[in-house]
């Protein structure tokens, strides 16, 4: 999910047909360059090099999604002739599925099975302290700077409601606004992320750190 | 007898693929020869890579991800692009974008409680795009809450 301007100028993305270290690539109508999907780098052409800017967006089951912003739209879909069961994305064949984050030089990845066991997960990639926060029950996966103002948060999943130490404030996991509390009114940054399979991810992100659990600080 | 759903699922694909192979403009290897020509090079001398892949060893510099700035600007990353590893498989839009989308309230859509949705929401604006329709067109051009978007999966 990528902003599509560039120096304020919108331009218009074709399928390139090509796979670029196995990932889709997309061609700018309007500069004639050829990108790579899961970087959003321009790898040929006249903008060689250029990054198009990520939006924060998630993949979850409808359901939740509808429940988190009753004010949806939704994309218009033929009614299917007959309906294949819903199936969960990146379960299909082998691989582990993470929610991967960049932010300048870092690159980190948290395995969703390893995350929403704990629902709650307080880190940091590089020196930006990171809320991570995967329901296993409905999927949903969300990620923001835990800072309000100056102040570093630390988060609990306390009785199914989101609550930071400090204050004893309650947030909102998928929106990231204080909803009762101290903080009442604030908003946590939502970062962009990507869901990828593990090995797709350390492709383009070899530098990356993995999440493995441990003890809470 | 139970139909597994990933073979329709394929078949599916294999049939949208095969009718934009047939209605794709042009072929992009004529588009930028000199990366195509090295990489031709690359393959010839080891054939059993399968791939086009020009460096196998060298892997990039860390990319310059999300810096909270806004929209792009011109400003280029430092990132060694020497190790082009394209694989050139379809002609331009052979899969094909949706460049006009149409949306309709969560009430009114056919989806499943439990399909499967690649979602955002950009000053205020919600949009979700099913997977299930992604997996055959891989790509939109969108506008959300006035911001030009690219969805891709």
């Amino acid at each position: 999910m990528h902003d599509r301007r560039i120096d304020g100028e919108a331009q218009t993305f074709a399928n390139y047909g090509g796979l670029y270290m196995n990932a889709m690539t997309w061609l700018s109508r309007e500069s004639d360059s050829v990108w790579s999907q899961p970087t959003g780098v321009a790898i040929q052409g006249p903008l060689k090099g250029v990054r198009l800017e990520m939006l924060p967006s998630t993949v979850v089951p409808w359901g939740t999604w509808k429940k988190e912003h009753a004010d949806t739209l939704v994309l218009k879909t033929s009614k299917p002739l007959f309906r294949l069961s819903p199936s969960e994305p990146f379960r299909s064949y082998a691989g582990s599925y993470v929610i991967g984050v960049a932010l300048g030089e870092h690159a980190k990845a948290y395995p969703f099975d390893e995350v929403s066991e704990r629902v709650v997960v307080n880190d940091a990639v590089g020196e930006v302290p990171v809320l991570v926060y995967a329901n296993p029950d409905d999927r949903s996966v969300h990620i923001f700077v835990r800072r309000a103002g100056d102040l570093a948060l630390e988060f609990q999943w306390s009785d199914g409601r989101l609550v930071d130490a400090g204050t004893g404030s309650v947030w909102d996991p998928t929106k990231g606004f204080a909803l009762e509390g101290p903080l009442r009114g604030e908003l946590l940054k939502e970062l962009p992320s990507s869901t990828a399979y593990d090995w797709a991810w350390e492709d383009f992100y070899p530098h990356t750190q993995f999440y493995r659990g441990g003890p809470e600080a | 007898m139970t139909v597994s759903a990933q073979p329709s699922r394929r078949t599916a694909l294999a049939a949208v693929v095969l009718w934009g192979v047939a209605r794709s403009e042009d072929d992009p290897r004529d588009r930028f020869p000199d990366d195509f020509a090295a990489s031709r090079t690359a393959a010839a001398v080891a054939p059993e890579s399968g791939g086009l892949e020009a460096s196998p060893g060298a892997a990039p510099a860390p990319f310059v991800a999300y810096t909270g700035i806004g929209a792009a600007s011109t400003e280029r990353a430092e990132v060694d692009f020497r190790a082009i590893r394209m694989q050139k498989l379809l002609g331009i839009d052979a899969i094909r974008p949706i460049y006009e989308p149409e949306f309709v309230r969560a009430s009114d859509t056919h989806l499943d409680d439990r399909d499967y949705v690649l979602a955002l929401s950009v000053n205020g604006d919600a949009r979700a795009y099913p997977v299930d329709t992604l997996n055959f067109r891989e790509m939109v051009n969108d506008v959300v809450g006035g911001v030009p978007v690219l969805v891709t999966w």
